[in-house]
């Protein structure tokens, strides 16, 4: 009950504007070769929640900013019965803000993004993972690839704000972005309102070899085509905004020495003034100049400098949540979310120790949809899969369909495509 | 693995999860299925009993203000059901449905209750016994319920910490209205802010250090 924590400079965001319809969880899985033993799955809980004690609290009130104070309730593994990403009822979940679940051969780990972000996440699950296989009996053991093994006990650089750390300067003179508008998705919502997910699963070793060739990464060819499917669609729609903008976390610990599991990213929107004639090898090279732009360490600095000088502004401190929390979801939602089309967000290739690559099948990131992006899009490579996961809370798929079938046309790849068929 | 010609992918379901085409009709669903099958019913239910209260609440108030333009136009009894609709709305989907904490349903019934009771005082003439009398001891009700459930729960009390703050700041509401002279009876309003400051010093005595560490935690900044 002792140690609290301040929420991140970027928790705070999620935890302002989180409601019924923003859910602000994610979700990271791993898809093992066997079925899931729920009984050492709760064992293996039992001894990681001890090596993470920043995801393992609850969050209490304050008069200027809420908290997260240590939950010392027994976290419990749950098998999965409801859509992914759902809002956790903190009553069902003994306070805390993560979940733990599984189905068949799948361990997920359901995250408020108040605590950690995407890699934070990956990282508890690898140890999960780690832990589980190890209480199974099989031979796995950390050769040297980073992982944060389940008995050591944690460092101060690991639950530390690692944005306060690494500002260099709290006197930006304009803290708000100025990203344009740009196009956004609209649909019906789902009945019943939910998260409808559907993954398509392609070899990432031969979509890397034909990304290469396309002179971009993965990520810049996911992202273009992107881009490209969504004008297609939206070009059918005779809609009149032409700005596509996919909003991409970065991951900060890349470019600073972060070794910290809380928030600690930063958003690169990617946009192309789309027209009938913009041709996919036009949009690869936009697309690829600014990722390498906008993933600059200059650039990253001056995002991490933004996000700590409106934090520290002194109105925004002094100000009660009561009052503060509405203004800042009516900013996120009136600023924050019309600079964006569609969020891709790519953990990349997560790096398992070698022992442990022959246990894990695959892995996927789920984020969850929000009014003003009702399509988004999670990818994570492992083995030399990469799964791609559309999440939505509109009825229309056009899009995604679409997605699928341009890489298969364009590469030749087969896209072994599931979903949860929620609100079907 | 079953292959869509219309959607270009292949999937281990017997129906394309794109366009929904039956792909192969021999397959065992359950085994292929990637994720559980969810009860989309009882979701539908719940949403739809939280919007049926909130249309049927706007609806039934709409249709007492045309009756009563129709039958007592000089006499606006509708407030009486708008402010009785606002508060069974609060208490049915904060008190009743949702998953908030005990302490802040307690709160929420204070406030609303504090709400309506001064609409209606207000309706009914002004007569004042809403901020003279109820009010305070609502508020009164509200610290008292919160500070037997801290003492009941023992080692979960720092949840209801910031509710008990709240009330306590509340309590001296009446006082305020006392003293700004909406209200016109002393000694009610005094007892509430007394009440409220007694109830603070009690935290103080009873858990001085743990008590003064959550007021640092709260009031962080």
């Amino acid at each position: 009950m002792d140690q609290w924590y301040k929420i991140d400079n970027t928790g705070k965001i999620f935890h302002a504007v989180s409601n019924a319809s923003n859910s602000a969880v994610f979700r990271v899985s791993m898809t093992l070769h066997e079925m899931v033993d729920p009984k050492i799955l709760q064992e293996a809980l039992d001894i990681v929640v001890l090596r993470f004690p920043t995801l393992t609290v609850r969050v209490r009130k304050g008069l200027f900013w809420d908290f997260l104070e240590q939950n010392d309730q027994v976290l419990l593994v749950k098998e999965e019965t409801d859509y992914p990403c759902a809002p956790i009822d903190r009553k069902e979940n003994n306070a805390f803000l993560i979940r733990v679940l599984y189905f068949k051969k799948r361990i997920s780990v359901e995250v408020f993004h108040s605590l950690t972000d995407g890699g934070g996440a990956a990282e508890f699950l690898k140890t999960l993972a780690y832990e589980y296989l190890l209480l199974k009996g099989e031979p796995v053991e950390a050769d040297g690839t980073y992982i944060m093994l389940p008995h050591d006990a944690p460092k101060r650089e690991e639950v530390e704000d690692s944005f306060e750390k690494y500002a260099t300067s709290r006197a930006v003179k304009n803290p708000a972005s100025s990203d344009k508008k740009a196009y956004q998705l609209k649909g019906t919502t789902l009945n019943p309102p939910g998260i409808n997910v559907i993954q398509g699963i392609v070899d990432a070793k031969a979509l890397n070899t034909f990304a290469k060739a396309e002179g971009t990464s993965l990520t810049g060819f996911l992202t273009s085509l992107l881009i490209k499917v969504i004008h297609m669609e939206k070009h059918r729609e005779k809609s009149k905004s032409s700005l596509i903008t996919v909003a991409m976390p970065v991951s900060l610990r890349r470019h600073f020495p972060s070794v910290s599991i809380r928030n600690f990213f930063s958003v690169s929107n990617i946009g192309v003034r789309m027209s009938d004639d913009v041709p996919l090898e036009e949009i690869i090279e936009q697309v690829t100049q600014q990722l390498i732009a906008k993933t600059d360490k200059n650039f990253l600095q001056e995002s991490i400098n933004r996000f700590v000088a409106f934090q520290s502004h002194l109105w925004l401190r002094i100000v009660p949540v009561f009052i503060k929390y509405p203004v800042m979801r009516f900013a996120f939602n009136q600023f924050g979310e019309r600079a964006k089309t569609l969020t891709l967000s790519n953990l990349g290739n997560i790096q398992l120790p070698e022992s442990m690559r022959p246990y894990a099948d695959s892995m996927d990131v789920v984020l969850y949809p929000t009014n003003k992006s009702p399509i988004n899009c999670g990818t994570a490579t492992v083995n030399d899969k990469l799964t791609i996961t559309f999440s939505r809370s509109i009825e229309e798929n056009k899009i995604i369909k679409t997605f699928f079938k341009e890489i298969t046309r364009l590469t030749g790849l087969d896209v072994t495509v599931s979903s949860n068929g929620w609100g079907e | 693995m079953n292959r869509c010609t219309e959607c270009e992918i292949v999937t281990a379901e017997n129906t394309c999860p794109l366009c929904h085409k039956l792909l192969s009709e021999d397959r065992n669903t359950e085994e292929t299925r990637a994720y559980p099958v969810y009860d989309q019913q009882e979701y539908k239910m719940r949403a739809r009993i939280s919007r049926l209260a909130i249309i049927g609440g706007i609806l039934a108030t709409l249709i007492c203000f045309i009756v009563n333009l129709i039958v007592m136009p000089h006499f606006l009894w509708v407030f009486y059901v708008a402010v009785a609709v606002f508060y069974l709305l609060v208490s049915l989907n904060h008190t009743i449905l949702s998953a908030s904490h005990l302490g802040g349903k307690i709160t929420a019934q204070v406030v609303s209750l504090t709400i309506l009771l001064l609409v209606i005082d207000g309706m009914s003439g002004s007569m004042q016994w809403s901020v003279n009398y109820v009010v305070p001891f609502v508020i009164i009700a509200g610290i008292m319920l919160i500070s037997i459930i801290i003492i009941k729960v023992r080692l979960k009390w720092t949840g209801y910490i910031s509710f008990l703050l709240l009330m306590i700041a509340l309590g001296f509401l009446p006082l305020i209205l006392y003293f700004t002279g909406v209200a016109d009876v002393l000694w009610p309003s005094v007892s509430a802010a007394s009440f409220g400051a007694a109830t603070f010093i009690a935290m103080l005595l009873i858990a001085n250090q743990s008590f003064m560490t959550q007021l640092g935690r709260r009031f962080h900044f």
